[in-house]
């Protein structure tokens, strides 16, 4: 598919929904861009409280950034999601590691839903969408107009230049699903790493972003997730194994986010260098996690929990 | 979004008249599961008055699409404006779901 007819999809389903969207290619960028939303998109957002941007893609990356919007929709004078940046993974010039990453065991139709509904969903919150090269110099003028003071990511296909990980005062934190401080899962396959040690649960890391993937400091590790069914089987299908373990992702986003808020309140700068997600989540979402899969959770988790999120705040 | 449906011996025809995006996707959905749970019926859905269809419309469509496969069923699809079939070609929906001219051609490829 060339990159005109990738842009004929976004440009359908999420630019011309919406009058007064706009998409911008920099010159500098080798493929996406940037998608504006319409000014009178989500007017009530206001501009106070730890500014994040989010780095992210796939359904993984859609619940994160759901999860953002409810602790800013439930809590607007703390959070104040900045911008997006996710994954373009129907342009095939964008060097996102398409055929080794989540976007491999995908088809297109999958893709085009997965892409363009995340970018629909920051858009409609009121948040800029990037959805090009990072190492550009109109990228980092994009991020020095976001000015977030931290940056999420999960699932985000690029390698990440020291200008965006030193940019923001209260670090950068890349979530994956995989137990990272004991060599576990690092990379683009953590399935095939449950299949190798033949595992019961997984865990989900929280780690400092460096320039080297899934390198940097382990500041926090989930509960673990039970990823296997009834027959005590790991399932075949690797996204109904990753949705299981993405059971734990909102919680965990959630406590994350409320500890940078924390600190920002407190005018304390720096990065996050430990957490313990565990005594923060609560046992009932801990014995949640722990049922046997029996079938694909997505649907029943796609949508944030948002009695827990109100109650924990 | 008005849903509007017909039977006939083999297929259920959904005529679809609005848009199909996030704000009417689920109350499509739910409109729809029961008739695929509780019958064994094929599925056209007539898109001749829809105006738009979003990423959530596209992701029903799948949902559909994959609960009927379980059921050795079809999802087909019919009368799609310039704009949406163009969007289903470029990105190979059409390629997993089939797409009609008519609601006649429709119905016929059922009983081929």
């Amino acid at each position: 598919m060339s990159e005109i007819e990738n842009e004929k999809i976004v440009d359908y389903l999420v630019v011309i929904n919406k009058l007064g969207r706009r998409f911008t290619a920099e010159n500098d960028t080798r493929w996406g861009g940037l998608i504006e939303p319409n000014p009178s998109e989500n007017t009530w957002k206001n501009s106070t409280g730890l500014k994040v941007a989010l780095f992210a893609s796939w359904d993984y990356g859609y619940l994160m950034l759901e999860t953002l919007k409810e602790f800013e929709n439930k809590y607007p004078n703390q959070l104040n999601l900045v911008g997006l940046v996710t994954d373009n993974s129907l342009n095939p010039n964008a060097k996102i590691s398409l055929k080794k990453r989540v976007w491999s065991l995908l088809d297109k139709p999958s893709r085009v839903i997965d892409e363009t509904i995340i970018i629909e969903s920051g858009l409609s919150h009121g948040i800029s969408v990037y959805i090009g090269d990072v190492k550009t110099n109109s990228f980092h003028d994009i991020l020095k107009k976001w000015n977030p003071d931290a940056i999420l990511v999960c699932v985000f296909g690029q390698v990440i230049d020291s200008f965006t990980i030193n940019f923001p005062r209260y670090g950068i934190y890349n979530f994956h699903p995989s137990d990272l401080s004991n060599q576990q899962g690092a990379g683009p396959a953590p399935y095939e790493d449950l299949v190798q040690r033949n595992a019961q649960t997984g865990i989900w890391s929280v780690h400092h972003v460096t320039e080297s993937i899934d390198k940097g400091i382990v500041v926090g590790k989930s509960p673990p997730v039970y990823v296997r069914d009834d027959n005590r089987e790991l399932p075949v299908d690797p996204i109904v194994v990753y949705h299981k373990l993405a059971e734990v992702l909102s919680p965990l986003a959630f406590f994350f986010v409320k500890e940078l808020v924390r600190n920002f309140e407190l005018n304390k700068p720096g990065r996050v260098n430990t957490i313990d997600f565990n005594s923060l989540i609560p046992d009932k979402i801990k014995n949640k996690i722990m049922q046997p899969l029996t079938q694909d959770l997505w649907t029943d988790i796609q949508s944030v929990p948002k009695d827990f999120l109100y109650k924990s705040g | 979004m008005k849903i509007t449906t017909k039977e006939t011996a083999e297929v259920l025809v959904i005529h679809l008249e609005g848009r199909l995006d996030s704000m009417t996707s689920e109350h499509f959905e739910k409109e729809v599961t029961p008739s695929i749970q509780q019958s064994s019926l094929n599925i056209l859905i007539d898109f001749e008055k829809l105006d738009y269809i979003s990423s959530a419309g596209l992701r029903s469509l799948l949902i559909i699409s994959k609960e009927l496969k379980k059921k050795e069923k079809r999802l087909s699809l019919c009368c799609l404006n310039k704009t949406i079939k163009e969007v289903f070609c470029i990105s190979d929906f059409d390629k997993i779901i089939s797409i009609y001219p008519t609601i006649v051609d429709g119905l016929i490829s059922f009983k081929e």
